[in-house]
Parts: C-alpha cells; structure tokens; sequence
C-alpha cells in the first residue's frame, strides 16, 4: 500500500482518531442542533396557518396547522395546543359586578371560568399537524371558545398566555340547529372572512347576518422578492363543504384594483377577475403566476379575491381584500446562515478542533520524532523529504476528512431540522474555509513539531493555540481600546477593521474571509455588525489567497529546512 | 556488494564524533567494528543507513551514495539498531506492513511476508503483539525481519548482541556467518572485541570518532598470544634457532627477545637457556588476550603513536 495512504489509514484507524472522527460527525450534528436551537428558543410572532372546527353537536373537534418558515415554506417543528371555553353570560356577570370596581378581582375569578376541554403536544410532518377527537365535555351554545397554541419550529418559537383574555377566539356560526366554532388563521394578516349565500349577485362587502353566515375564510397573499410567483395562502372552512373557485381581480398597471363595481352579477366574475386555482375546505395554498398582478406587487396596498362555491344546492362566496406581504427572498437561509457563522455556530467548531490537529501532528511527527521512531523508518528506501511530506499528507488528510464528515453533518443536520441548504458554490466555500484554517494550522504546529518534539512540542503548539485561537480577539480588543479610546471613533467598528486586517497572520481566521465571501455568496451581504463596507475595504481576496498558500506552504517549508539535518533520536 | 565509508566526519554542536572516517566492507566478508562505548560507532553506521546525514564524507552502498542516492543505497542494506525504537502503539504485523509499503508490497502480500518472516526470526507468537510489549531480544528480531523484507545484500548489526540471552547471542552472530557465507558483506559492531571473534573477517577499530586500525582477525589472535619476554646475555642465530623449538621467536630489541605461544613453561625454558651457557638476565610472562590487544590500540591512540 502506498505509504502516504498507509499512513493516513493507520492514522485514522487509531482509537484516538477513530474517536476524533466520531466527535467531528457529532460535533457536526450537535452544532446544527445548538445553532437552530438558539434561534428556535428565540419568540417570534409565528408564521403559521390555523384550521378548527368544533361541531357543537357532535363534539367533534379538528385542528390543522401548517407551520412556515420566514420564506413561507412549510417547516417541521412542534405545536402544543390547549382549546379552552367559557360560559360568556358568567364572564359578563362577572364584568358587571366587578369589571368596573376591582378589576384584579375580576381577571382572577375570570380565569376560573375557563375550561380546558383538550390539550397536547403534536410533532408536526411536513409542517403539517393534524388534531381530530371527540370531545368529552359538552360545549353549550352561550359558550364561547379559544384556542391557545404555541408553536416551536427551527426559526422561533411563540408564546401564547391561557386566559379568557387572550388566545385565538373561534368565530360562532348557528344553521340548521348547529352550532359551529370556527377558527380560521393565516400569517399576516389574520383577519378572518365570512362566506355567505349568494343568489344571483355578489357584493365586495358582503352582507352578514347570523342565519347568513356560511363559513369564514382567512387569506395571505406572500410575494417572495425575485420570485415569478406569488401565493395565497387560504384557510376556509364552509359548512356546504364543496369545493371554491379562487378569482384575483383584475389588475391594470397604472390602477392597483380594477373598477370593480359595488355589486356584480356571478356571470360577470370573469368580467372583473381572473380565476386563479381551485382549493378545498381546511388549509391549502394556491401559487399565483406574478403576471397576473401586472408588476404591482411592489406597489399595491392589496388585492380583491372571491372565493366562489357552485354547490348543487347552496352557492357560497366571499370577497376577500388582501394586502401582499413581501418577503425578502432567502430570509430562512438568512437566518440560519448567521446563527452558523456565529460564536455558537462554526466558532464552536474553529474554538475546539484545533486542539484535535495538534493532537495529529503530536501522532504523526512530534512524539515518533522524540522516541526516536522515525530513523528506523528512515532505514527504508525512502528519503527525508518523502517521509517528511508523507506524514505532513496523511495529516492533512486526516484534517480534510474529519472536516469533511463534520460539514456533512452538520449541513445534512440543519436540511433535515430546516429544509435550507446552501449553494454548491456557496457550500464549497464555507468547507474551504474550515479544512483550509485547519490544515494551515495544521502546518504551522508541524513546523513546531519540526524544530521541536515530545513536551516541548505540546508546550509551544498549545501555547500558539491559545494565543491564535482563544486570546487573539482580546489581544485586538486591547490594542483598538488603549489606541482608540478617547479619539471619538467608533469601537466597535475599530474591532472590526483591525481584526480582519490582522487576521491574514492567523492561520485559523482562514475560515473568517471564508465566511464572508460564503455570506456574499448565499443572500448577498454580511452584516452581522453594521461593518459591511468595512469589511469590503478589508477583505481582500488576493491577500486572503495569499495569506492561505502563505500560511499553509510556508511552514511546510520552514519545517523541512530543519528537518533535512536533523537528528531523528531525542 | 560492498559498504564504502569513506572520509565521513560528523560533529554535534562542538563535538566531533567522527573525523574522517573510512573503511569499507567487501562482500562476504564479516567486518568487526569494535569501539568503546561513546567511540562514533553508531554514529558512522546512522550515516551509514542514511538515517543520519554527514557533515563531510559520503557512504557508498554498492556503488550508491547514501546521500546522494538514498533510496537505492537504503534498498541495499538492512539494518539491526543495538536499540531498535518503533512507533509502538502497534501490532507487529501491522507495523510490518506499513514498513513493507515502502518497499512496494501491497498490504495483504505484505501481511503474508510479514507472517513469514516473523515467524521465521522467532516471533511467530507475536504477530499479533503491540511492539511495546516486545523485550529488547524480541524489538532486534523483529528490526531483522524488517530488514529482510527485501533481502539486502549488505547488512549493518550495531552492538546487536548487548543485553541478549545466550540464545540471542548465538542467533545473530550464525546469522552473520550465514550472511557471509551467502556473500553478504556485514558490518557487526561491538564494543567488546571477542563477540566479533569467530565472526569477523576484519576487525576495524575506532577510538574517539577516530580509526585507529583495521586488522584482519588472524593478526589480532596472532598478537594476543601469550609470549614469554627474555633479556639475555647475548643474542645469536644459534639462540634464535634453539628458541625457535620452543615458540615463534622474535627479537625486540638488542638482547631482548619474544617468544610467542611458547610450547613449554617459561622456567623449563629458562633451564633450558642456562644449560646451554646463555645467561638469562630478566624473564617475563605476558598473557595477552583480544582485549589487551584492543587496550594496547587504544592506548596508542591516546598516546598518540597511531
């Protein structure tokens, strides 16, 4: 076997490197978990679609959710949920007697009178959670009910207080001696809409009375940035339950809304409308191509849609008004991408491993070089530099693959917990950036190993380790603040200038220009601080070239210059 | 088949541990490399292996120079260290076939020669063994089976037989008579000079990075006879040839004379001297041994005389 595959494989058949391995591919997956953990734990307002249907009745009782990313995508996550109602002619008793008096008194006695009547926590597939149940308390018909539901995805977490005050009140609908709570809920805006009976006219207001009502109906119209279409977003619940025509109206490119009169006849919709798609009761999405809002989407305040229904035996419609939400495309990415980069992402990462890589180059040269090993190698047909550059190979190796199986599970751990993944291009140069700092550190402590061995290598390459790993920001956060402090600029951004520029002479902040070129390269900036343009007067990618070779090649060399004559016994 | 050092001087920082040193090792020949401790021993065959490299001086391995054509120089010569040291963490036979991918073997060709000669050199039940539990006897073994992974036609023993058992001892030194016989020329160093009696061919002596002599092995026996050393009255061919019944006889100087390897006591000489009307003015006994015989160089060279 080639001596330099040998020795990569024997380097990494060791227990200890097996084990750095192992680390390295559980590094990877932890990192994922800790990084989308710090976002996820952060409150949010949530970005979700609700349906619930509570059939008075029967005690039947359905709730789905749809959970979504920042670029309304669905995302898995977790959704705990408790439905609670009240008696309301109690609560109102209650407010008459004491609303206006004592008011503490009165939330406290009216926070008895809610009645959790279901409860639990659901894993959401596909970011879909379904709930169906009987329930087993009777709900009367002056009850009125609230749904208080918490939501935990990658990208946030919400937060709802369980009070007759507060949570999501589903709307009460009376037909046919029924009676129906209905919540229907998109992200912004969550306004919910009623769907009424139709004869032979539609208005764009229409008209509600209780005997009227049919169903309600929640929409969001999502326009991602860059992105051809555009997507509604319907939750709708009707009690004839058939299917409902989708019409956008009609879009001119100088008036937002088209003349649409205060009341049309049905057979005039595609007179005014477009028809757009076709969707079912419950939860569903409908993607509208972005010609069909005449390149208003920008600029339009909102849009009218009617939902139309031609059942056989009732026809159902509603007008909706929706302002369209746009949304930054790669927000998700965005997100994510600077969690990883951050301290508590690839920082853990570049904190810790480069104890692994002295640990290597202790294994490969330092310690065989102090026992006196390498001179029986030496024995062989081979010479100095071949054995020089062969352990200095399977070290690198090692590095590169160590690095490898930690960035593939890491970036498979943040797909499978976010459904965002990076660019090939993108994905390269984030990896480049890591396996390049490692083994040019790599290089560096086989200098050390080179002029030194055994203790006194361990000495020098953990000292170059914290001085290049743990105390450099503080070294430069000294420097900016004794020169700095007083002359009226800006630290912080001092910090930043200063770092970048000094980091070309640290083997380990390779990974730093990586990152920025990485951020530039996935959603088009870096600006974890506002020091873009700092960066973009710093970060030069003919020095961070210059400054990689230089820190990978030159120690290499200046390692073999003392290792062509030097003693191999200690 | 031969090693050639030639003019190789060697220092650390301001010690020099070898000044010009050159001999050479004809094939099938055994060269005994005899020092004291600290003489530049291992030092001239470190360079001689290529593991070391001179300041002046080259070594040349049939016909390849070890500096400048170390691959070809180090493929003609095994090597067994007085203190083999390997990575020891591992097996044997793992650590066998990691050398061996050096020589060109593939790991499971290399597995099986390892098998072989492991097992052939003693060490068949410890193939399986981490290097580290290995005892010095066991470490040279396995540095000879290495060593024969090619089967070199040069080979270098370095104070081989220190700390060895008696079987030990005798396993390398009919390893070297085979070598010999087989052509093979071999350098066997010692610091002790009868360990290379009955092995060495030649026998070259170094004293502080110094060689202080080369001498074939029948020469250094032929001095270390005992002798018996005569002042007489008067020396003539008569006495000489009346000495000569007795022992190789040879005149030191003026009236004194050797006899070497006498066949007779020295007082039935004498006896013998006084009957005959040759008067004996001083007699005395030398017992040299090989040792006497290395001492009596060092001493020289200390002196300055060689």
């Amino acid at each position: 076997m080639n001596p330099v595959l040998y020795d990569f494989k024997r380097g990494v058949l060791r227990l200890s490197v097996l084990l750095t391995l192992l680390l390295f591919t559980v590094s990877g997956i932890g990192l994922a978990y800790l990084a989308i953990t710090s976002i996820s734990t952060t409150t949010t307002s949530h970005s979700a679609v609700y349906y619930s249907v509570i059939d008075a009745s029967t005690r039947d009782y359905k709730l789905e959710a749809l959970l979504l990313n920042p670029d309304y995508r669905p995302v898995d996550g977790e959704v705990s949920y408790k439905l609670g109602c009240y008696n309301t002619t109690e609560l109102k008793r209650l407010e008459s007697e004491l609303g206006s008096t004592n008011r503490e008194e009165f939330v406290n006695r009216a926070s008895k009178l809610l009645n959790i009547l279901d409860e639990g926590v659901v894993r959401s597939v596909n970011g879909r959670v379904v709930v169906e149940k009987n329930l087993s308390s009777k709900i009367e018909v002056e009850y009125a009910c609230s749904l208080y539901i918490n939501t935990t995805t990658p990208f946030g977490s919400s937060m709802t207080l369980v009070s007759v005050f507060s949570g999501r009140q589903y709307s009460q609908i009376q037909i046919e001696n029924k009676t129906i709570y209905v919540l229907v809920e998109t992200p912004w805006p969550s306004a919910a809409y009623p769907i009424v009976l139709t004869n032979n006219s539609m208005a764009l207001t229409p008209p509600t009375t209780p005997g009227n009502i049919r169903g309600y109906v929640s929409a969001s119209l999502v326009y991602i940035t860059g992105s051809d279409k555009a997507k509604l977003i319907l939750s709708l619940y009707s009690v004839g339950g058939g299917e409902f025509e989708v019409y956008l109206g009609k879009v001119s490119a100088n008036t937002t809304l088209i003349n649409i009169p205060v009341s049309f006849d049905p057979g005039d919709l595609e007179k005014y409308f477009n028809k757009v798609g076709v969707v079912e009761p419950g939860i569903s999405s409908l993607e509208i191509n972005t010609s069909l809002f005449n390149n208003t989407l920008r600029r339009a305040p909102a849009y009218y849609f009617v939902l139309y229904s031609r059942g056989n035996t009732s026809r159902e419609y509603t007008v909706l008004k929706v302002p369209v939400n746009t949304v930054q495309s790669g927000l998700a990415a965005r997100m994510i991408y600077m969690q990883l980069i951050s301290s508590v992402g690839l920082g853990l990462f570049t904190a810790f491993f480069p104890i692994i890589v002295l640990y290597l180059v202790y294994v490969y040269i330092a310690k065989p070089r102090s026992q006196g090993a390498l001179e029986f190698i030496l024995a062989r047909p081979i010479t100095r530099f071949e054995l020089y550059t062969v352990r200095f190979t399977a070290g690198v190796l090692v590095v590169a693959v160590a690095t490898s199986l930690f960035y593939v599970a890491l970036m498979t751990s943040i797909n499978l917990l976010t459904g965002v993944s990076p660019s090939i291009q993108g994905g390269l140069i984030l990896y480049g950036g890591l396996v390049l700092s490692l083994i040019a550190f790599y290089s560096f402590c086989y200098l050390l190993g080179s002029l030194t061995s055994g203790s006194r290598y361990i000495v020098a390459s953990v000292l170059s380790y914290v001085l290049f790993s743990v105390l450099w920001s503080l070294i430069i956060y000294l420097i900016v603040y004794f020169i700095y402090r007083g002359v009226g600029v800006n630290i912080l951004t001092e910090i930043t200038r200063i770092q970048y520029t000094l980091n070309y002479f640290n083997p380990l902040r390779i990974q730093d220009y990586m990152q920025y070129y990485f951020m530039i390269q996935e959603v088009g900036e870096y600006s974890i601080l506002p020091t873009g343009d700092i960066l973009k007067e710093v970060v030069n990618p003919w020095l961070v070239a210059t400054s990689t070779i230089a820190w990978i090649i030159m120690p290499f060399v200046l390692g073999w210059l003392k290792f062509r004559k030097a003693s191999l016994i200690s | 088949m031969t090693i050639e050092i030639r003019d190789v001087s060697k220092s650390f920082g301001k010690v020099q541990a070898l000044k010009n040193v050159s001999f050479s090792v004809p094939s099938g020949r055994v060269v005994g490399y005899v020092g004291l401790n600290g003489a530049g021993k291992t030092t001239t065959i470190r360079i001689a292996t290529g593991v070391l490299p001179p300041d002046q001086g080259d070594v040349v391995i049939d016909g390849y120079s070890v500096t400048r054509d170390k691959k070809k120089a180090s493929w003609r010569v095994g090597w067994v260290p007085e203190l083999p040291i390997f990575e020891s963490e591992f097996k044997a036979i793992d650590y066998f076939t990691y050398l061996a991918g050096y020589y060109g073997y593939k790991g499971s060709e290399a597995r099986r020669l390892g098998e072989e000669l492991l097992t052939k050199f003693g060490l068949g039940d410890a193939i399986n063994r981490k290097l580290a539990t290995f005892s010095q006897g066991m470490k040279k073994r396995f540095a000879l089976a290495v060593s024969m992974i090619n089967d070199p036609p040069n080979f270098i023993f370095d104070e081989v037989l220190n700390g060895l058992d008696p079987q030990g001892i005798a396993f390398f030194r009919e390893l070297a008579v085979e070598f010999r016989k087989r052509g093979k020329a071999v350098l066997f160093s010692s610091h002790i000079l009868s360990e290379v009696e009955g092995i060495a061919d030649i026998v070259v002596f170094i004293h502080k990075g110094r060689i202080i002599g080369s001498h074939s092995i029948d020469e250094i026996k032929h001095e270390a006879k005992p002798a018996v050393e005569l002042v007489l009255t008067k020396v003539d061919n008569d006495l000489l040839k009346l000495l000569g019944k007795y022992g190789e006889v040879s005149v030191v100087s003026g009236n004194r004379v050797l006899v070497r390897n006498p066949s007779v006591d020295s007082s039935v000489l004498i006896s013998e001297l006084v009957s005959k009307g040759i008067g004996v003015l001083e007699a005395k006994r030398e017992e040299k041994t090989l040792e006497d015989f290395f001492f009596n160089l060092v001493k020289r060279a200390e002196s300055g005389e060689l």
